[in-house]
């Protein structure tokens, strides 16, 4: 089995055990960009992590949603 | 896939491994050296005979033994395991645990001297002061317990015997006065759907602060149970009444099976159970009173044997659960469906006989919300005090890093340079700033992982 991300962290130090599609980073806190963001969308996160990248990848989320239910219907 | 059936004397279904693809199935949670937590079922006999109990076994009195080894055998080399393995904590039920937890002190002290923490689930109708007093001793301190209804009749209805309900609220009166902490969960279905609200209230008064509903799943050996099962309108109408539960009498409230994150078509609903997932097979198991060991307590496959090979050898023969093998076709579009993996497996095995088909309360047609995150913000200024790392909190060393356990429900992963971090401060107080330090990165950074450490009370 490929394992795409080896490290994802939520805050400095913080591992997530979920292992998703994204390209391999090393993830900052939420707001210190150098090391890139969280995009995986909150029902990834096994945290209750306040993310102020948030309002995107819900966004993308939510309108990735509709967009399979539109598929489907 | 073959619907999964009674197989052997112990009534649950042996894996084999042989016949698997793994090659196929893509990871999407990371395998633990071991289960964090691990219910462990003491006996199968129970004192009460609920219509929607999930126990695969309970309708075949040929079940209810363990073959070839003996009770005594298989509890040792049950606790064993979990000692050696450096299970963090271990939930006792059954069948019934009470009625046979005499016969395992010695094993749950060696539990309680190598730092395993020990939780019950029972029904209370047994309990007294003695078995208080011993679960005291063994560092016991909290218990969930089920009751069906406030209405004496109902309750004893559904739970099969006469004189039930007031056997359990003398039990939840005497587990109070003794200062245990005790959860109230209600098992829902058509019948006392109508009762939730009456039975929180009910229990509330006792003296409970947390309260779950959840709904009663479809047992794989029931035959008609879709007479007393909730429909999907039905189940939101309970977590609505679970809100309304929360607001109106100040409960904990939860719901104790992770339900397909669609049919969270709410705001409110998905900020209150979107947080919920499938935990079987990736960070708990269930050890069965055969010495079997399964990914959870509703499902009949069995990866292993305490006796033959030991818990290693059946987690990572579960493997499996920590991919996305049974996520239902019709999900796998889904942007949530690796977290969510089409809601309780076990659930939609015994509705439709295979392990990878939609459990019957997802949709396709709902809009997905995502859960709002609360984390209260760290400031700088307002952190200028020293932190120190809570005396409860356990490590364990894993491959990435390492697991920082304080309870079931609050734990973290966490990287080489936090578990080094943890260890080396974990008997003095720190400031944010030694954090940062040791981290190498900014204070500000350090600040997120202080304010996630905070809420999940792991520093004071």
């Amino acid at each position: 089995m490929e394992r795409k991300t080896e490290r994802i962290l939520l805050a400095p130090g913080v591992v997530s055990l979920r292992v998703g599609e994204l390209k391999e980073q090393k993830l900052r806190a939420p707001g210190d960009s150098s090391d890139g963001g969280c995009f995986r969308g909150c029902f990834d996160c096994t945290y209750d992590v306040e993310c102020e990248r948030a309002p995107d990848p819900i966004k993308k989320l939510e309108q990735k949603s509709r967009r399979i239910v539109g598929q489907k219907a | 896939m073959e619907r999964l059936g009674p197989a052997d004397s112990s009534g649950s279904k042996a894996i084999n491994h042989t016949e698997k693809d793994s090659l196929q199935e893509k990871e999407i949670f990371r395998s633990l050296s071991a289960p964090l937590t691990a219910q462990w079922e003491l006996t199968s006999s129970c004192n009460q005979a609920c219509i929607h109990c999930y126990n695969f076994w309970r309708q075949d009195e040929a079940n209810h033994e363990p073959a070839n080894h003996s009770t005594e055998l298989l509890a040792s080399k049950a606790a064993e395991q979990l000692i050696i393995n450096k299970v963090f904590n271990v939930t006792l039920t059954g069948g019934e645990p009470l009625l046979v937890l005499n016969r395992y002190y010695d094993q749950l002290e060696s539990l309680r001297d190598c730092g395993v923490g020990i939780d019950l689930n029972t029904n209370l109708a047994l309990f007294n002061r003695e078995y208080a007093r011993k679960l005291k001793s063994l560092g016991v301190s909290s218990i969930l317990t089920s009751l069906m209804s406030s209405n004496s009749e109902l309750n004893d209805q559904l739970a099969n015997k006469k004189g039930a309900f007031t056997r359990i609220v003398r039990g939840i009166e005497l587990a109070l006065d003794e200062g245990f902490h005790v959860g109230v969960s209600m098992v829902v279905t058509k019948s006392n759907l109508p009762d939730v609200f009456g039975t929180a209230e009910y229990v509330r008064n006792l003296g409970v602060t947390m309260f779950a509903a959840t709904k009663a799943s479809t047992p794989i050996n029931a035959t008609r149970f879709y007479e007393h099962s909730l429909n999907p309108q039905e189940f939101k109408l309970m977590l609505n009444e679970l809100l309304n539960v929360e607001r109106e009498l100040g409960l904990q409230v939860d719901t104790l099976v992770a339900p397909p994150l669609c049919i969270l078509d709410t705001r409110e609903l998905a900020d209150a159970f979107g947080h919920k997932s499938c935990s079987a097979g990736k960070i708990t198991c269930t050890i069965g009173f055969d010495g079997l060991i399964r990914p959870c307590s509703q499902n009949s496959c069995n990866y292993g044997s305490i006796m033959e090979g030991g818990l290693s050898r059946a987690w990572q023969n579960m493997q499996e659960w920590r991919t996305d093998k049974f996520i239902p076709d019709g999900c796998r579009q889904c942007p949530v469906a690796p977290a969510c993996i089409g809601g309780c497996r076990a659930e939609a095995y015994a509705i439709n006989g295979t392990l990878d088909s939609a459990n019957p309360f997802s949709s396709t047609t709902a809009s997905l919300y995502t859960r709002d995150r609360k984390l209260s913000r760290r400031d700088s200024a307002e952190t200028k005090g020293r932190f120190l790392f809570s005396p409860r909190l356990k490590f364990r060393t894993e491959e990435f890093g390492g697991i920082l356990f304080l309870a079931s429900s609050k734990w973290l992963p966490v990287d080489v340079d936090l578990a080094h971090f943890f260890l080396t401060n974990k008997e003095r107080p720190f400031l944010y700033t030694d954090l940062a330090k040791n981290m190498k990165c900014s204070p500000t950074s350090a600040l997120r992982t202080i304010a996630l450490l905070e809420q999940k009370s792991m520093i004071v």
